[in-house]
């Protein structure tokens, strides 16, 4: 006979089986068939559990990857959608949650030397926890090492806030070309020994992307701020054109006002006197309303500057109550003015503000062109359905290449840009009409200059300004 | 001594059987591929490595050397491995394996061994880099590879040594790069010797041909550029005084850096740059070193004496 004893209850493995000496030979052979049975269903189920873990991955590992590319992908629409830091950031932490479990987390960006939780936060743990971190030297750290870590709680010493119990931080370093941008600082109730190398790559990827992000978005901001800048020293550079150019009328506008204002007294004295006739008062009259056509010249130039007005402006009567503003201090110079304004051109709708000043700047440059004397002609032509040309002509002194090239291209060489009144003015004049879609060119030859803006007669609508032009049609 | 001897089939044959005898420990090998595994965690790692007690001392040592700064001490295996990160952990485990197979003494007079191990980590540090600035998907290997690259070296030495004196000499006479002596004598050179050797140790396929084409990475036809990168970074090693000065005769000829980076990196005035990385690496790369090789002045850390 033979026993198999038990060691314990309920064990079946082989390595358990004991044999009991003193059993017949064929017992024993008996055992033996059992136990390499045993031994090779044992083998068996290994293999199977092989298998099995091989499939698992297999699949598993492909449906992982894809989910992994999926999170990724999701962090590359951040960079091309937004442009808001708090946007990013709680994409970010999103993101990361989609890796591992986490609790609380902080985008921290380093701006102007000084950190800044997104989104906002003014609670005393993370602000206690970034004071500890870098103290710690933690901070430091990461920049130099440029990679993902994990810090156990218990190992940021000091810290000390009930909110942080237990688990780990994850510090990830938002850096792009060198450039140290921020932190990511995520923490979890995981532990240390249970990150993955996975873990570990993908919030560093993610940390990537984000890094990407902000520094888009840092610059784009900048950006935004430089064109503000710009728009706003654009201004006040035509602001300050436009005071030289009043300053530079009002002497030949006082004598202007000067003239109907001297007949108009002297018919009052001599009405004073009791002789009054009706050719008395209309002669006041017409004086009077000499002045008040001057005045509204004026006025309108004193209409706040902006290439969003829309007016509907007829083209030759603002040339000629613009010449009529400088005509005095023309003609006491020995220029001749004449005009060729062609009939029936059509009502354009553009700023009637800045168009006075194109034109009384163009005049006043010319006017100082010709110190002896000379012609001014100035003519209107319709292009096409779509365009009005008004050519400016001098006989004065004619403009060297290199000063015309400058004038229409300023910033092509800054270093020669001179600081000359007179281009300045000019400089000006061109970025005003290139404001209200216009174009021009300027071409001199012995005989003098010439200019030749090109309006469109309609506005460039279909933009945001649609609505004004509507409101003022 | 004939030089029939040394075919290219017998001394193949040979470092096969030399790589059956000098293995690397199975812990390298286990730690190479946990590593290659994203899902490995952390407790797996250090589960590995710390039933090696006095491997987990040299690496906590190594952790704590100036070369990577860490702020704190670094007392546990499990802190080191989430703290420096996992692919740093490899390296360590590789580091001290390989530089455990081969001596450190100057078998040959004429012979730096301390250049030659210099020159090994230096590629490895400095291809690390760059790999990882180039955001490359095998950044990883980048250090294991620039480690191992010129390994053949060693067997030559060790298992060869009139293989490599003949070599030497005919370089020497002729006044030609070592590569060229190597090919024109035996039809084949300490890139194939290291290669035979890795294929031996069973390492990853990539690391292999690595090895086996540092000196020809057009004929490396991988996708990721490692090989170039090593390529890169052995010649630029070389520039900064870390090169083949391990023998009297220079390894090869210079390559043009500028034309090399092109093949990897987007911008061709990045010469200028992985230079300056790899000064950085080499500042911090001795004491790393000293810790290696043990001899570092004993002192207490901070927090010991406190």
């Amino acid at each position: 006979m033979f026993s198999i004893t038990r060691k314990q209850q309920d064990v079946s493995s082989p390595e358990d089986l004991v044999f009991t000496p003193g059993g017949s030979p064929d017992a024993a052979e008996l055992i033996e068939h059992y136990v390499s049975t045993i031994t090779k269903l044992k083998q068996d189920i290994r293999k199977l559990k092989e298998e099995l873990e091989y499939h698992k991955k297999l699949h598993g590992e492909i449906s992982d990857s894809l989910e992994e590319f999926l999170t990724i992908q999701k962090a590359t629409e951040i960079i091309t959608q937004h442009m808001e830091y708090e946007y990013i950031a709680t994409s970010l932490l999103n993101l990361c949650r989609r890796v591992i479990d986490i609790k609380a987390g902080k985008v921290v960006l380093l701006m102007d030397d000084t950190w800044k939780f997104i989104p906002e936060d003014h609670s005393e743990e993370f602000t206690r926890l970034l004071e500890r971190m870098n103290e710690e030297g933690f901070l430091e750290w990461i920049w130099e090492r440029q990679e993902t870590f994990v810090i156990p709680v218990e190992e940021v010493i000091g810290l000390d806030v009930p909110f942080f119990a237990t688990g780990s931080f994850v510090l990830s370093p938002l850096y792009n070309n060198g450039n140290r941008l921020g932190i990511l600082i995520l923490y979890t109730e995981k532990e240390q020994m249970h990150f993955s190398l996975r873990d570990l790559e993908l919030i560093n990827l993610l940390g990537m992307q984000g890094a990407i992000a902000i520094q888009y978005t840092t610059i784009f901001k900048k950006l935004e701020r430089m064109h503000i800048e710009l728009k706003n020293s654009q201004a006040s550079l035509m602001q300050a054109v436009k005071m030289a150019t009043v300053g530079e009328l009002a002497g030949g506008v006082a004598h202007e006002i000067n003239n109907p204002l001297q007949i108009i007294l002297g018919k009052i004295q001599i009405a004073m006197m009791g002789n009054v006739t009706p050719d008395t008062l209309k002669v006041i009259e017409m004086q009077a309303l000499r002045i008040a056509t001057i005045v509204r010249g004026l006025l309108m130039l004193a209409k706040e500057n902006t290439s969003h007005n829309s007016d509907l402006v007829e083209i030759n009567p603002l040339i000629t109550s613009t010449i009529k503003l400088i005509k005095g201090q023309i003609e006491k110079r020995n220029i001749v003015i004449k005009t060729r304004l062609a009939e029936r051109l059509p009502i354009i709708s553009t700023s009637a503000v800045y168009l006075q000043q194109i034109l009384l700047n163009f005049f006043l440059t010319a006017k100082k062109l010709m110190a002896k004397g000379g012609e001014l002609v100035v003519e209107t032509r319709q292009v096409d359905d779509n365009k009005i040309l008004i050519r400016i002509q001098d006989t004065g002194h004619p403009y060297s290449p290199e000063e015309i090239a400058q004038i229409l291209n300023p910033f092509q060489n800054p270093e020669k840009s001179s600081g000359n009144q007179m281009n300045l003015n000019l400089v000006v004049s061109v970025q005003m009409i290139r404001d209200i879609n216009g174009d021009v060119r300027i071409s001199s030859s012995e005989k003098g200059n010439t200019i030749e803006i090109e309006i469109p007669v309609q506005l460039n609508i279909g933009n945001s300004h649609e609505g004004q032009v509507a409101n003022s049609a | 001594m004939t030089e029939k001897m040394y075919t290219m089939e017998s001394v193949q044959r040979k470092v096969r059987s030399i790589s059956k005898l000098t293995t690397l420990p199975q812990i390298a090998t286990t730690v190479l591929e946990l590593v290659e595994n994203p899902k490995t965690s952390a407790s797996k790692l250090g589960e590995v490595i710390s039933s090696d007690q006095v491997l987990t001392a040299r690496i906590l040592k190594l952790a704590n050397s100036a070369y990577y700064g860490f702020p704190r001490r670094i007392s546990t295996l499990n802190l080191a491995i989430v703290v420096l990160g996992f692919n740093a952990l490899r390296d360590l485990v590789m580091s001290i394996s390989v530089i455990d197979r081969f001596s450190t003494q100057n078998i040959r007079q004429d012979w730096e061994i301390e250049q030659f191990w210099r020159h090994a980590f230096m590629v490895g540090m400095g291809a690390r880099q760059i790999a990882r600035q180039q955001r490359q998907a095998l950044a990883g290997e980048a250090f294991v590879a620039g480690l191992l690259h010129d390994i053949g070296y060693l067997v030559m030495i060790q298992h060869f040594p009139k293989l490599f004196e003949k070599t030497f000499q005919f370089a020497k006479e002729r006044q030609i790069p070592f590569l060229h002596a190597e090919y024109s004598l035996w039809g084949f050179s300490h890139a194939e010797i290291g290669a035979w050797l890795a294929e031996g140790w069973n390492l990853p396929e990539k690391i292999v041909r690595v090895i086996r084409y540092h000196h020809q990475p057009e004929k490396a036809s991988d996708s990721s550029n490692l090989t170039t990168i090593i390529h890169f970074a052995d010649h630029l090693a070389a520039t900064l005084g870390e090169g083949g000065e391990f023998m009297e005769v220079p390894e090869t000829e210079p390559a043009n850096l500028d034309e090399l980076v092109k093949t990897f990196s987007g911008s061709p005035q990045a010469v200028h740059h992985f230079q300056e990385l790899f000064r950085q690496e080499r500042e911090k790369m001795s004491d790393f070193l000293l810790t290696l090789f043990n001899k570092k002045q004993e002192v207490p850390s901070e927090s010991e004496i406190s």
